[in-house]
């Protein structure tokens, strides 16, 4: 059951099946549009769930399409990283759980079975991305995600969201073809498309170092407008603050990922090949965290929309796991990716409670929710959880990642992004006491609230459940630090580590 | 393949992929396009200046 071949390849078609069908089979009903996407994605999940046993208990292994096997033909490939759907289907599932109450006012009734169709098209795009071996498949899975996230962005139909979402777009797209380009740029010196295939003909020596350094450069820059690394998230604020929020969960905890994965992607290639020297990459990579994890700490503390607040937060952490990367020693590595996990957790925790909020009070800033601690008592301490986990106070996710990335700063000898680290982790912290201030000690600016009560349990639901799992990943954290391990020594092994 | 084919003959992969990138390209030019549209009817405008003042 576990090693079944096939699994692979139905993770990714599935969600696309189950995309396109949601119109044709809900025929206008919302009702049944969301169970449709919701069973969708409980297929999906245990398919995910299969891989991750599958890899955890054989490591790396892939599937060819039709076949015909690499570089030939296309090929999933599953490994560590690829793991990440696991969060996907995760968050995904609850986020869909959640929409149904949701969109019920925030949507328009008609829009609704479009607004799951593009809610599973995205996740198609997540997944594909992260199980694909093929270079090329992979823009096209970057673009389907892209794609329905500008139009998530956009759904709601008001008019800053659509300004929000052609922003997004435009950046979007810009990054899009500087991946494309690249990708160009790599057949044409290379002759092949399969990402480990075009590692090994790189290190045979036979393409000059000038068009890889520009394959590098686009792939580098265009993940990095993905990911929303300073100085390249202006998109994200307004998109992730103003698209539905299960969609912010999505995007915050997920999307930005996305653009993370492929510059593991981009590594993988370029570690194994072993013709350029990437320290000064790197390097630019590590300040480039470093300045994100501040300036996202700075901008948030003046936000007083809360949602805003988060997605200013979401660009830290991008830098955290950036940071981790860059420092390219095994610690680090294994810190950022486990943080691309523990994050999403935590991000999605966030959001949905500020959703829960704002779906029952009316209101999103910190002034007009001034004491709903009292109305909405477990949202609120749903989301003091996620903020005490995203400071990353043990025994909580947030703890466990930084900690290791702190550990990799040290270890690569560069003990000064580590205090940068701990530093940036004391700016969050200032914005989340100020959140949880204002909801638990201020008095309520709108006293009507205090009777609204907590919202629907379908709404609560995802929220707990999210939360306690912030806490349970912060006491069982070495299992997901354990299974990445093995990936991070094989990502850096080329560099002599 | 017919039995007059004589190389040299044409990589298909890269036509592959242009088409495909065209597609990509048509439809995220259609949602910018309609996005554009939608923000014309709901704001008068499409000048940056003017839509920048409004927020």
């Amino acid at each position: 059951m576990v090693s079944w071949p096939q699994w692979l390849s139905l993770v990714a078609l599935v969600p696309l099946v189950g995309a396109v069908t949601t119109p044709a089979v809900s025929r206008g009903r919302s009702r049944v549009a969301a169970l449709w996407a919701l069973g969708v994605m409980t297929v999906t999940s245990f398919a995910a769930l299969m891989l991750i046993l599958r890899v955890a208990r054989e490591g790396p292994f892939s599937y060819p399409f039709g076949g015909w096997k690499s570089p030939i033909g296309i090929e999933f490939r599953f490994d560590e990283f690829s793991a990440s759907i696991g969060i996907v289907c995760l968050v995904g599932w609850l986020a869909v759980l959640y929409s149904q109450r949701y969109v019920e006012h925030a949507l328009e009734e008609p829009r609704i079975p479009y607004y799951y169709t593009l809610l599973l098209l995205n996740f198609t795009g997540m997944i594909g991305f992260a199980v694909t071996g093929d270079l090329f498949n992979l823009f096209v899975f970057m673009e389907i995600l892209s794609l329905s996230s500008y139009a998530l962005v956009a759904i709601s139909g008001e008019r800053t969201a659509e300004m929000a979402g052609f922003k997004y777009l435009i950046m979007g797209a810009i990054s899009s073809l500087m991946v494309l380009f690249s990708i160009g740029l790599l057949y044409a010196s290379t002759g092949s498309l399969n990402m480990a295939d075009i590692s090994s003909r790189i290190g045979d020596g036979a393409v000059g170092p000038i068009p890889l350094a520009m394959a590098l450069a686009g792939l580098t820059v265009g993940f990095m407008v993905k990911a929303a690394l300073f100085p390249l998230h202006i998109w994200l604020p307004d998109a992730h603050a103003i698209a539905p929020s299960p969609v912010s969960a999505i995007l915050s905890g997920l999307v930005v990922k996305t653009g993370l994965i492929g510059i593991l992607r981009v590594y993988q290639i370029y570690y194994g090949a072993k013709v350029l020297d990437l320290s000064s990459l790197n390097t630019m990579l590590v300040w480039l965290g470093a300045i994100s994890i501040v300036m996202g700490a700075f901008f948030a503390i003046f936000q007083e929309d809360i949602k805003m607040m988060l997605a200013y937060s979401t660009i830290s952490n991008i830098g955290y796991i950036v940071m981790g990367f860059g420092l390219a020693s095994p610690y680090s590595v294994i810190g950022g990716s486990v943080h691309i996990f523990n994050h999403a957790l935590i991000k999605a925790t966030l959001f949905l409670a500020a959703g829960c909020l704002i779906h029952k009070t009316g209101y999103r800033t910190l002034y007009d929710l001034r004491g709903v601690g009292k109305a909405m008592p477990l949202t609120t301490a749903a989301l003091s959880v996620g903020a005490i986990s995203i400071v990353g106070i043990p025994p909580t996710a947030g703890f466990l990642c930084k900690w290791y990335i702190a550990l990799g700063a040290f270890e690569a000898g560069q003990p000064f992004f580590g205090v940068a680290l701990i530093f940036g982790a004391l700016f969050i912290f200032v914005y989340y006491i100020r959140m949880v201030n204002s909801f638990y000690f201020r008095q309520p600016v709108h006293p009507e609230f205090l009777e609204v009560g907590e919202a629907p349990a379908s709404m609560l639901a995802p929220v707990l459940i999210l939360a306690s799992l912030c806490l349970v990943m912060g006491i069982l954290g070495r299992i997901p630090l354990s299974f990445i391990e093995p990936a991070a020594h094989r990502l850096l092994a080329p560099l002599g580590g | 393949m017919g039995a007059g084919a004589r190389p040299p003959y044409t990589n298909p992969i890269p036509q592959g992929l242009i088409l495909t990138g065209i597609v990509v390209a048509v439809s995220t030019t259609a949602l910018a396009l309609s996005l554009i549209i939608r923000i014309w009817k709901q704001c008068g405008t499409i000048e940056a200046d003017e839509l920048r003042e409004m927020d």
